[in-house]
């Protein structure tokens, strides 16, 4: 996307995708500064009075008062756009793009369809099932098809199940040829983990990091000791919160692990709302406000099966993680308030450069069908042995999802976030659920928090601080997203 | 050299500046120094500076920032990557001439940079300091209790650790924490301690968190039993949360141990809290600290009273 030409201020026009805050702040420098946040360029904008005032209203003659300067800065981050541009055209085409670039290529590997776990949100049926090492040969062909593959730049694979560390020797030895093939074809490798962590141990952690090319992992902690041993029990009954979290906490501080991202997902829903709190303090304690360390708070959503009885609804869960981030911000636990980067693709489900592999070989677009009752056989799209080399995948069911959007078709058409959201869910929008993150809801409160660790303090509201005029439009939208 | 005019005006002031910069920081010829100061404390950063140059240190100097520790923190390394320029060898340390109590953590400095603070200009001859020290070291040793009294009129009674006798600790400054200047203090072993202490100078937690720090606008009263926590009380729910957690969950309930550190008007002291190492939560929070201080009076006791 670039930036328009600057011309004469009555040509732009505030973006569609401009969020603007209502509070003034002062400066470490003593001056006063208002904020906005630019989806399309995912960027907070320091703004004087004149401008949020001309941004808020979109007043032609209070836009023409800001001067070229000014204009061609609020341009260039596409607050300022065009008037006659097509915004959503021009989002979609973005995405359209960014999901048919064939160079990066994402895997989901699912190493076994059992978990040690039975959590009772969980949406996965769970069976045991002897390794295939003919299957499992056929997945290693096709990664190492992508990777020698001359029009690819960047393999990277997501360790996903049932429990990946079931597998853990697959995983070592699809590392290796994965990790061998990269060498050997100049290929950029990376590789992810969805864990519930709960048989880490501080070598196996090292020796993923080390051997297996693992960047990131994701590890799920829904509460205190006493709420996620409940939520999250494990088949044999004992708990695995403590254990988890001393295996990370030991890593971490012996430097183990230096490139190591961690981010703890907390899954969120009636059941342990009102343990969240309690958990940012334990995790504190634990010296998990370190900086490898990146906090997700999510909200529980269905995930083909029934949760009605215990999710929360959007509005009301974005108000209570606005509090938890406060909160997290406090202790210095690390998490993005904003969006940081606009989104290629949504997900899986929208490029056909990404895929996930079940244990038994067969290839979807989704990463919520694969072992779903019910969904499970309605999402294959191929199986393994069906493609050959490196091929991409067929299209799936949500492979038209831009042009759904673009069509104007999905409530998606008229969010603000579009741009770094890119619709989230493209199945939960189908199946009638409400699959918006939170930060379409307390995108104000984050930005506040954003605009703090700036080292900027919000001066008291008040009429001397508020930004003449206010924008109707904006907040009508803030009604209807 | 430097002119007579710029050195601090009186020897044992001379003396202590030197002291600080070459003997507790270590510098040395070559190193860089940043000398944060807040409006009033001119006089005492041109001292500092002056004895610094002619020693060979590079040196800068900035304003802090008395609403924004982290702006200060920012201003001091902003201006050590100046003085580095493109050259990275050499020691690198800040000297805080500011009156709100820093943490290393808060102004997010790097684990690897010396700090020091003169929160009040009480610039003392190192000698006339150790003997200060040894004096109070004596007459705590000697006391069967000491009663440790804070704001509010909270009251707390320490009795000795058996065969652990108090002792002075005067070590040179340690990356990775503010040191608080006049340098030096009374290290007291707790056997026992009961009452309340009402701490409202300066927190550390030995975890990254955001919540160390002046204690100022959000003190915190510890209430304790026979040497245990038994109660804490904090106008801030965040501070309070952890504390609470920090109790109850890591079991950071025990008093190890009290620092008395003689300034220029009442004492500083420091509760340090650590977690019960017979019974500890994980192995990953066994190493909590957390220090509570307080300006407090401090009084040994002649003959044992009563716990109030």
């Amino acid at each position: 996307m670039s930036a328009p030409t600057v011309r004469a201020a009555a040509g732009l026009v505030p973006s569609r995708y401009l969020l603007i805050g209502d509070r003034a702040y002062r400066g470490p420098g003593g001056g006063e500064a208002w904020f906005g946040y630019a989806t399309r360029t995912a960027t907070l904008i320091p703004l004087d009075r004149a401008s949020a005032e001309a941004l808020r209203s979109g007043d032609p003659a209070a836009l023409a008062g800001l001067g070229p300067e000014e204009c061609g800065r609020l341009a260039a981050l596409h607050a300022l756009v065009d008037r006659e541009e097509d915004e959503l055209a021009t989002v979609t085409d973005g995405l359209r793009t960014g999901s048919a670039r064939g160079s990066a290529r994402s895997v989901t590997i699912m190493p076994t369809a059992y978990c040690n776990m039975a959590c009772s949100y969980c949406g996965q049926e769970h069976v045991k099932a002897a390794h295939d090492r003919e299957r499992s040969e056929r997945v290693a062909r096709r990664v190492e098809a992508m990777i020698a593959d001359p029009a690819v730049d960047t393999v990277s694979v997501t360790w996903f199940g049932g429990e990946p560390l079931l597998a853990l020797r697959v995983i070592r030895e699809l590392s290796a040829r994965f990790t061998a093939a990269a060498a050997a074809h100049g290929t950029r490798y990376t590789a992810r983990m969805a864990t519930n962590g709960s048989l880490l141990t501080v070598r196996t952690l090292a020796a993923l990091h080390r051997d297996c090319a693992l960047e990131e992992m994701e590890l799920t902690i829904d509460g205190p000791e006493e709420v996620h041993d409940r939520r999250r029990i494990t088949r044999n009954g004992r708990g695995s919160f403590r254990r988890t979290v001393a295996v990370l906490a030991e890593t971490l501080a012996g430097g183990l692990a230096p490139g190591l991202r961690v981010g703890i997902r907390v899954n969120i829903d009636r059941g342990n709302e009102d343990s969240v709190t309690p958990l940012l303090h334990d995790l504190a304690c634990l010296g998990l406000a370190h900086p490898q360390v990146t906090l997700h708070l999510i909200a529980v959503h269905s995930w083909g099966n029934d949760v009605s009885e215990v999710e929360l609804a959007a509005r009301a869960y974005a108000a209570r993680e606005a509090e938890w981030l406060r909160t997290a911000e406090a202790l210095g636990l690390h998490f993005a308030p904003l969006p940081v980067a606009t989104v290629r693709t949504t997900c899986t489900a929208t490029t056909r450069s990404g895929e996930i592999i079940d244990p038994g070989g067969r290839i979807y677009s989704c990463s919520e069908h694969p072992l779903v009752p019910g969904a499970g056989s309605a999402g294959v799209v191929a199986e393994v042995a069906d493609l050959v080399g490196s091929a991409a995948r067929p299209a799936g069911a949500f492979d038209d999802w831009y042009e759904q959007v673009g069509a104007g078709a999905a409530q998606c058409s008229r969010c603000p976030i579009l741009p770094v959201c890119g619709g989230s869910c493209p199945k939960l929008w189908r199946e009638g659920h409400l699959p918006c993150p939170s930060v379409k809801f307390n995108w104000a409160e984050r930005l506040d928090l954003a605009v703090r660790r700036r080292g900027f303090t919000p001066l008291p509201p008040g009429p001397a601080h508020a930004p003449e005029q206010q924008n109707g439009e904006q907040q009508d939208r803030g009604q209807q997203w | 050299m430097p002119s007579a005019q710029i050195l601090a005006p009186d020897p044992a002031e001379r003396l202590a500046v030197r002291s600080v910069l070459f003997d507790r920081l270590r510098l040395t010829a070559g190193d860089r120094l940043v000398v944060a100061l807040d409006r009033g404390r001119a006089g005492e950063a041109a001292w500092l500076a002056a004895t610094a140059r002619a020693g060979g240190v590079a040196v800068r100097m900035v304003a802090a920032d008395p609403g924004s520790q982290v702006r200060t923190g920012r201003l001091v390394l902003g201006a050590l990557a100046e003085l580095r320029g493109g050259r990275a060898a050499g020691r690198e340390a800040a000297f805080f001439l500011c009156a709100e109590l820093l943490d290393h953590a808060v102004l997010r400095l790097p684990a690897s940079l010396a700090a020091v603070q003169l929160p009040v200009p009480d610039w003392q001859e190192p000698a006339v300091r150790a003997a200060r020290l040894a004096e109070l070291c004596a007459a705590t040793a000697a006391a069967p209790a000491v009663r440790v009294g804070t704001g509010g009129g909270a009251e707390l009674l320490l009795r000795p650790a058996a065969g652990r006798p108090p002792r002075v600790e005067d070590g040179p400054a340690e990356p990775g924490r503010v040191q608080q200047l006049p340098g030096g203090h009374v290290h007291w072993p707790v056997g026992a301690a009961d009452g309340e202490f009402h701490a409202d100078g300066l927190i550390r937690i030995n975890r990254p968190t955001r919540l160390g720090g002046s204690l100022g606008e959000r003190p915190v009263s510890v209430e304790l039993a026979d040497g245990r926590v038994d109660k804490v009380r904090c106008a801030d729910p965040v501070l309070l949360g952890l504390l609470e957690r920090a109790v109850t969950v890591h079991r950071l309930d025990r008093l190890a141990a009290v620092r008395c550190r003689p300034v220029g008007g009442p004492p500083q002291v420091t509760l340090r809290l650590v977690v019960d190492p017979e019974h500890p939560y994980s192995t990953a929070s066994a190493g909590l600290r957390i220090t509570l201080g307080a300006s407090a009076s401090w009084a040994p006791e002649p003959q044992h009273r009563e716990a109030p």
